[in-house]
Order: C-alpha cells, then structure tokens, then sequence
C-alpha cells in the first residue's frame, strides 16, 4: 500500500472539507530521523492490529492557531486546549482515512484515542527499526506536518 | 478488578526485575496534571475492545538515572538511549495493562510506543477518558503512570 499517497489525499481532503483551510504538499521524507524542531503542538493516535504505529500532526504555533480558528470559526490567540483539542481530533481523522483506506487492501488496524502536547523545543521519537513518513505540507501562516511511525508486522 | 492497584503491581516489577531500580508509589497529585518543565514522555496506544492511551511521564534526572540503570551505564542528557528505554518502559507496561484489561490480551492491540521530550510542554487527553494517574518515587525523584480508558 502506498501510505504517502493515503496519507496525502486524506489529508488534503480533511483540510478542504473539514478544517476549511487548503493546504498544499511540500515535500516527503521516508525513513529518516526527523526533528521537526519548529513545532509548537502536535496531536497524535495511536493504532494497532495487521500493522502498528502512530500518526502524528504537528504545527508551528502560528500555523496551529490559524489550522484551530479555521476549524472553529473563531480567533484563537494562544496555544490552548482548543488547539490541543483541534490537533487531537485531526490526527483522528487521518488516521480514520488511513484506517479505511487499509480496509480496501484487506489489512485490519484498530485506532486508540488521541493526546495532544504543546510544549516548546519538542522532540519527538519512534521506535528503532519503525519505518517512518513525514509528509510537509504549508499554508499561508506556516508549515505542518503528518508523520506516520509504523511496523509491518 | 482494580485497575489502580494492578498498574502499581506491574509498575513496581518492571522496575524492579527489568530496571533493576526499586520504586513506590507516593500520595501526590502526578506530573501529568501539570505541564512538564523538563522531561521525557512515553506513549503507547491501546486499539480493540478497550481503546485508551498509556504514559508515562518522568522528569529529565529521574529519566537519566532510569535509563542509567536500565543499560548499566551513565547516561548524561536526554539522547536516543534514554528515548529508546522510555518507549521500551511504555511498551513494557502496555503490555501489562493490554493482560489486565483484557483476557490474556487478546482482543486488544498496542500501537508504537512513541517518546516526546521538552523543555516545556503540556498534554490534554481526549474527552470521555477516564483517566487513572499514579506517582511513583525514585532516589532521584517522581515519575507518573497514566492510564486513559474510553469511557
């Protein structure tokens, strides 16, 4: 399955439908040690089942607070629980596009629940030997990423 | 079944047996509750019949004199040896917690644990979790266990 693709589409879709917010892909980067040193919140679910992993949406603090009053319909200032809420509940719906799209392939993956942070000089890591995708994508105000952590089993 | 009681057993024996660092638990309000001014977390996700998040939240030092122990060296900063032991600990005790929850484990399945790390940050749990947070005392300090199960 070509996750990238998945994960692009998917993402893509939430942003113009849901979140109302167009966004554009970057650039991909497979099976690296990302740091993603710019951002300021990420929210992140956890799956299991045929494959394993975690999906993870991380923003700047600029690009998080227009992606939260976009999906709100409202001004946010600060990074507060509404942004941890926002990023929460989007890295739950990529991971549900991710989770149906691995249903037409036939592999069965099952989704915890979300957690965000927000915090500063985060760093963020996976397990050795996981393969790992981070796909960046920007809007106006900034930058975002979806990073898929995961293990064939 | 008391969930608290069997998180403070499977805690207390990972350190013990596989740490090798002896730990209690301690009447305080956990780390989690507040926003972690210099620390490590370790994340694992439960998927299936039970859905819920594991953590577990330690302070720089505590984190350093865990992983020191855990490897039998010395550990000075917060690198991918203290990352790794941490995700290793959240996966240990999901482990436990996936056995407690459900029969043998089965019909449940743990995602990758993953580990965050900063010098300042805060976590929110989603809504309609409960949530069971226990503290637990080392020489060097106290760490927290979280435990967040979709209502």
């Amino acid at each position: 399955m070509d996750y990238v693709t998945v994960l692009q589409e998917g993402t893509v879709e939430i942003f113009e439908t849901m979140v109302m917010l167009p966004i554009v892909l970057q650039h991909v980067t497979e099976h690296a040690d990302s740091k993603l040193t710019d951002a300021r919140v990420t929210g992140m679910i956890g799956f299991g089942g045929t494959i394993k992993g975690m999906i993870g949406v991380s923003a700047t603090a600029d690009m998080a607070k227009i992606v939260t009053g976009s999906l709100l319909g409202m001004e946010i200032a600060d990074l507060d629980d509404d942004v941890k809420d926002a990023f929460g509940e989007i890295a739950h719906m990529i991971a549900g596009a991710l989770k149906s799209a691995c249903g037409e392939h036939g592999i069965d993956i099952d989704l915890a629940i979300p957690n965000s942070v927000v915090g500063d000089c985060l760093h963020i890591s996976g397990l050795r030997g996981a393969k790992r995708v981070v796909l960046e994508f920007t809007a106006s105000a900034g930058k975002l990423w979806i990073e898929l952590k995961y293990l064939e089993a | 079944m008391d969930i608290k009681n069997k998180i403070v057993e499977s805690t207390k024996e990972i350190f013990s047996t596989m740490v090798m660092m002896d730990v209690t638990v301690v009447d305080q309000d956990p780390a989690a509750r507040q926003a972690i001014k210099d620390g490590i977390s370790g994340i694992i996700g439960l998927a299936g019949t039970h859905k819920g998040v594991l953590a577990i939240h330690i302070p720089a030092p505590v984190a350093l004199a865990i992983t020191g122990s855990f490897l039998g060296m010395e550990v000075e900063e917060i690198n991918e040896d203290v990352e790794d032991a941490v995700g290793e600990l959240a996966n240990m005790l999901g482990g436990n917690v996936k056995t407690i929850l459900s029969d043998n484990g089965r019909d449940i399945e743990l995602s990758l644990p993953t580990t965050i790390s900063g010098t300042n940050y805060d976590f929110q749990t989603a809504k309609d979790v409960e949530v069971t947070a226990l503290a637990f005392a080392t020489d060097t300090g106290t760490f927290s266990v979280e435990l967040q199960l979709e209502r």
